[in-house]
């Protein structure tokens, strides 16, 4: 090896075979590590992970070597062609693990050198690693972590060949780790996020991703009404809306085929919204979980969000991909009573298939009286106040013409019934009406300060076009139950439960029906806790993307952080902490304690007395000389001579040297 | 023609000891092939996590390159602030394995772990206490007889991880180790003198068989050799010589071998100690430079030094 700069020929790096108490470590540290993949993989993988430990164990106990390498070459080979087999490839995440965790059961399997063994342990780092790209929970890195710490000890044991306890290289480890976690953490703060993949990202991961779909028929919220998944989480800057302002608007469904309301076919070009005369502006930072779908959750009128995020001519955020990962943002929304102008007009007011000529004949009643959109509104909402319609968590099944079955037979629904009754009949009318889709409410957590949305909170409501002012919400499940949009579903639920729900029922005893003992409100406390700490992981850790880091140095200040900044910040910051790191190891910045710096200070403190020293007296002369002039200092001067000739004559213990220094410090002459 | 070397100079060019204290400019420090390979790692992670948006992954990625970080310091400080010692061992024939002694204590009060000495023939891994001190032998074997220079040695650590080698080489050059020139295979002493039974000579006669002569006691003479009734009368102690050293007048001269200079030199290494062996007298004479008859131990070694010095004449 040729070294640059003329420095010294490195010798070899030395090796030793590793103890094998190191080695029955890394066995289990390999398999630790490799659980998580396990888990998801299929059994056989797992029978055979064992199986090749246990085999590894056997040699290990019978002092055998282990198997030639034509057998391991083998081995590979066939675990290589399994994994093929399971799944028609070698590439991608599952697949990789998979490659994974049998590579590193072989590499144990042949492990008895050192270079085997450091070989495995960096193994079991990447091992590590891979097991992040399937779940990044707290749980999960606090097992990585464990894994990490466990590598660290691996390797101070396989360097250090037996000298070494493992309790101490675990001190040590700690120590190392304490050292190296602050410019991780800089280094994670401030590397430069990038928005989408490298190679792409062939698969999903969300295999089970509850939430809404794009489709409003009978069923299709009410199903999600137990659902206590979080949609999304909201911080708002300064004030929320009150909670009956909070629609989260997801989609606007604008085809209807009698049964069911979809979207359109259209494509949404992307719009400027401007915010009207005096209108209430809220900014937030939402963090959404992952939907696999593109829609973008934002507060009523959206005016801008900002990353990836884009707004179209429905008012309606979409983001470039579809979020696989958590993601947070943060957008700007005016609640205003009518959107504006610029976003578009639905499809016409025609005549929908599978509305009965009733329908049709009830529609017309409520225009007949005349009077634009607002006014046939508030004629259909009244009809639904008026009527003995019930708004009910289970509704009851409907036939081939829902909106029919609904208003004549069954009158009682979900929110899904009465905004698709809603715009159908509107359409009937004359009018253009339209349903959205979204989330309305939200639980407000007060240890975070934020609003937790979950999955039952899904609504849907209407809105209607008012020519030249724009579309207007209209929320046709207040008309029949307001308790819904005032308190939220997971009351509504609870005055189910208690059978007061469309009970004509004044506040004060709702109120009292909504009282939740001592233990349930404590209970309550602790879920909303655990909530923020999960949020907190959220923001940081799962969603800290180029939009939250953006966020963040932001908010530190710096005004337009962009790649070359981060780069420099990144290189100097880490430079930084790397020379701190040196400092506090090699003890460049301190001056060693030693008694000729303490006796140098009490020296400093007699000549500041005015006690000249003489070159040629030693320290005996000089304390008999000093306790002379400061009588009562005598005892002091005396202890500290004491002290100092035992520490330079006979190197004495720290203890000492303590007392010397303290006894410097509390001398006063 | 160069002067003929002295002892003096020799041991003026050899001081015994020599000391140095390992200090961070001279320690080097390069990955080592782990080193690289947890580099590498470290890279694929980084990928790996950019491709995904992963944000454990960036975490973990940046601890353990932190890790590797602070690895590397405190492999680099495992070896600073070590004051260590050289000294060359006893003299020994070329084709031995010589012992340099290494004395090494911590000077900063720190605990020094798998801390490795490399020799060219030889290493050893110690640890140390905080403020310990330790000597250790460590083997090797000269290249070639005369004054040899130590071979470089080294420092060495890869601990705590292994992932980076540090080195710092100790005490290049001195001392010196004498090295004399390696025995020839057992070979008659040569025919000197006026002696008529060349050949047979063997050591360990008894003490108390017939003597030829008498002659000064000289410091080195074993005591079996007093002529007791001689020296009883007053006259100093007396030695007794037998048959034929005196006589004999043995010269071990370079000119009486073949082959070319080593070879030569050997073979007068292999009569130098047979001869002390079979306790005669023996002169050496050595092209430029020769020796007084003489016997003993200190005869013995002044001869060794010689053919261990022995320049030859250009």
């Amino acid at each position: 090896m040729k070294i640059p700069f003329g420095l010294p020929r490195p010798p070899r790096a030395p090796i030793r075979p590793p103890a094998p108490r190191a080695l029955y470590l890394l066995f289990a540290t390999t398999v630790l590590a490799s659980v998580p993949h396990l888990l998801m993989q299929p059994p056989w993988l797992g029978a055979v992970f064992v199986a090749i430990i246990a085999w590894r164990l056997v040699i290990a106990r019978r002092g055998d070597t282990p198997p030639r390498a034509l057998v391991r070459a083998a081995l590979s080979v066939a675990m290589v062609a399994l994994v093929i087999v399971q799944y028609q490839t070698i590439f991608g995440r599952t697949a990789g693990s998979a490659l994974l965790v049998s590579f590193a059961a072989l590499k144990i399997l042949e492990t008895s050198s050192l270079r085997d063994a450091m070989f495995c342990n960096i193994l079991v780092t990447i091992v590590v690693v891979a097991a992040f790209l399937f779940d990044q929970s707290p749980a999960t890195a606090a097992w990585g972590l464990a894994c990490v710490l466990l590598v660290i000890v691996n390797f101070t044991l396989l360097v250090s060949r037996g000298s070494f306890t493992a309790g101490r290289a675990l001190g040590l480890t700690t120590r190392i780790v304490a050292l190296g976690l602050p410019i991780a953490l800089v280094a994670y703060v401030l590397f430069p996020r990038i928005e989408g993949s490298l190679w792409g990202i062939a698969e999903q991961t969300n295999d089970a991703v509850t939430g809404l779909s794009d489709r409003v028929e009978p069923g299709s919220i009410s199903r999600l009404n137990l659902d206590e998944a979080v949609a999304f989480r909201v911080d708002f800057q300064g004030d929320a809306p009150p909670r009956p302002e909070r629609y989260w608007r997801l989609l606007v469904l604008e085809q209807f085929d009698g049964r069911a309301w979809s979207r359109s076919s259209r494509n949404a070009r992307r719009v400027q919204i401007k915010p009207g005369e005096q209108a209430v502006i809220y900014r937030y930072d939402l963090t959404l979980e992952p939907t696999d779908k593109r829609w973008l959750p934002v507060l009523e009128l959206p005016l801008s969000i900002e990353g990836s995020g884009r707004i179209n001519e429905l008012a309606l955020a979409r983001a470039r991909r579809p979020v696989s990962e958590r993601r947070r943002y943060r957008a700007a929304s005016s609640p205003a009573t009518y959107l504006s102008e610029d976003v578009a007009t639905g499809a016409g007011a025609n005549r929908p298939p599978h509305v009965t000529d009733e329908v049709l004949a009830l529609a017309r009643s409520f225009a007949a009286d005349g009077g634009g959109a607002e006014a046939v509104t508030s004629r259909i909402l009244s009809y639904f106040r008026e009527q003995p319609f019930h708004y009910t968590l289970t509704p009851p099944p409907t036939g081939e013409a829902p909106v029919h079955d609904f208003l004549f037979e069954t009158r009682r629904g979900y929110c899904e019934h009465y905004a698709s009754a809603f715009a159908a009949l509107m359409r009937a009318a004359g009018f253009e009406a339209r349903v959205v889709l979204g989330y309305q409410g939200g639980e407000f957590n007060p240890s975070g300060g934020y609003y937790i949305v979950r999955q039952y909170d899904a609504h849907a409501w209407a809105e209607i076009r008012v020519p030249g002012r724009g579309w207007r919400r209209i929320d046709p499940t207040a008309a029949v139950a307001p308790e819904r949009v005032d308190m939220g579903l997971e009351a509504l639920r609870r005055l189910a439960s208690a059978g007061a729900l469309g009970s004509e029922l004044d506040a004060e005893s709702i109120r009292a029906l909504l009282q939740v003992d001592w233990l349930d409100a404590r209970v309550r406390q602790l879920v909303l806790l655990g909530d923020l700490l999960t949020y907190q992981w959220n923001t940081w850790v799962m969603a800290y993307g180029p939009e939250q880091q953006q966020l963040l140095l932001r908010q530190l200040g710096i005004r337009a952080p962009n790649w070359t900044w981060m780069i420099l910040a990144l290189t100097a910051s880490v430079s930084a902490f790397v020379l701190v790191t040196w400092v506090l190891l090699s003890g460049a910045g301190r001056q060693r304690a030693s008694p000729q710096k303490y006796y140098t200070r009490f020296l400093r403190k007699l000549a500041r007395a005015g006690f000249a020293t003489r070159r040629s007296e030693g320290p005996r002369d000089l304390a008999r000389r000093a306790a002379a002039r400061f009588p009562r200092a005598q005892g002091q001067i005396e202890s500290i001579t004491g002290h100092y000739a035992a520490l330079v004559y006979a190197p004495a213990g720290r203890a000492r040297l303590a007392d010397l220094r303290k006894e410097v410090r509390q001398l006063r002459l | 023609m160069s002067p003929p070397p002295e002892l003096s100079e020799v041991h003026a060019a050899a001081p015994a000891t020599d000391a140095l204290r390992t200090d961070s400019r001279k320690v080097y420090i390069l990955p080592t092939r782990f080193g690289v390979l947890f580099g590498g790692a470290l890279l694929l992670m980084l990928l790996v996590s950019v491709n995904y948006n992963n944000g454990l992954g960036h975490l973990f990625t940046f601890l353990l390159a932190g890790v590797a970080v602070v690895a590397m310091h405190y492999t680099q400080r495992n070896l600073v602030g070590i004051r260590v010692s050289l000294e060359a061992g006893r003299p020994v024939f070329a084709g031995e394995q010589a012992h340099a002694a290494v004395r090494i204590r911590d000077e900063l009060r720190r605990e020094r772990r798998a801390v490795w000495l490399r020799g060219a023939g030889g290493e050893h891994v110690f640890d140390l206490a905080a403020g310990g001190e330790k000597r250790i032998e460590l083997p090797f074997h000269p290249p070639r007889r005369g004054v040899v220079a130590l071979p470089d040695t080294y420092l060495v650590s890869v601990y705590p991880m292994g992932l980076f080698c540090a080195w710092t080489r100790i005490l290049r050059g001195t001392p010196r180790q004498l090295v004399y020139p390696r025995p020839a295979p057992p070979l008659p002493l040569p025919v000197t003198g006026g002696g008529d039974d060349a050949g047979d000579v063997s050591g360990g006669r008894s003490g108390q068989g017939d003597f030829d002569n008498l002659r000064d006691h000289r410091l080195g003479d074993p005591l079996s050799r007093v002529h007791w009734r001689t020296s009883a009368r007053g006259t100093g102690l007396k030695t007794k010589v037998f048959g034929g050293e005196g006589r004999r007048n043995l010269v071990l001269r370079f000119a009486d071998t073949a082959g070319d200079t080593e070879t030569r030199l050997s073979i007068l290494c292999r009569w130098v100690l047979d001869a002390q062996r079979a306790n005669l007298e023996y002169a050496l004479q050595l092209p430029g430079r020769q020796l007084e008859s003489g016997r003993g131990l200190g005869h013995q070694q002044r001869c060794l030094e010689l053919l261990a010095l022995y320049k030859p004449v250009s």
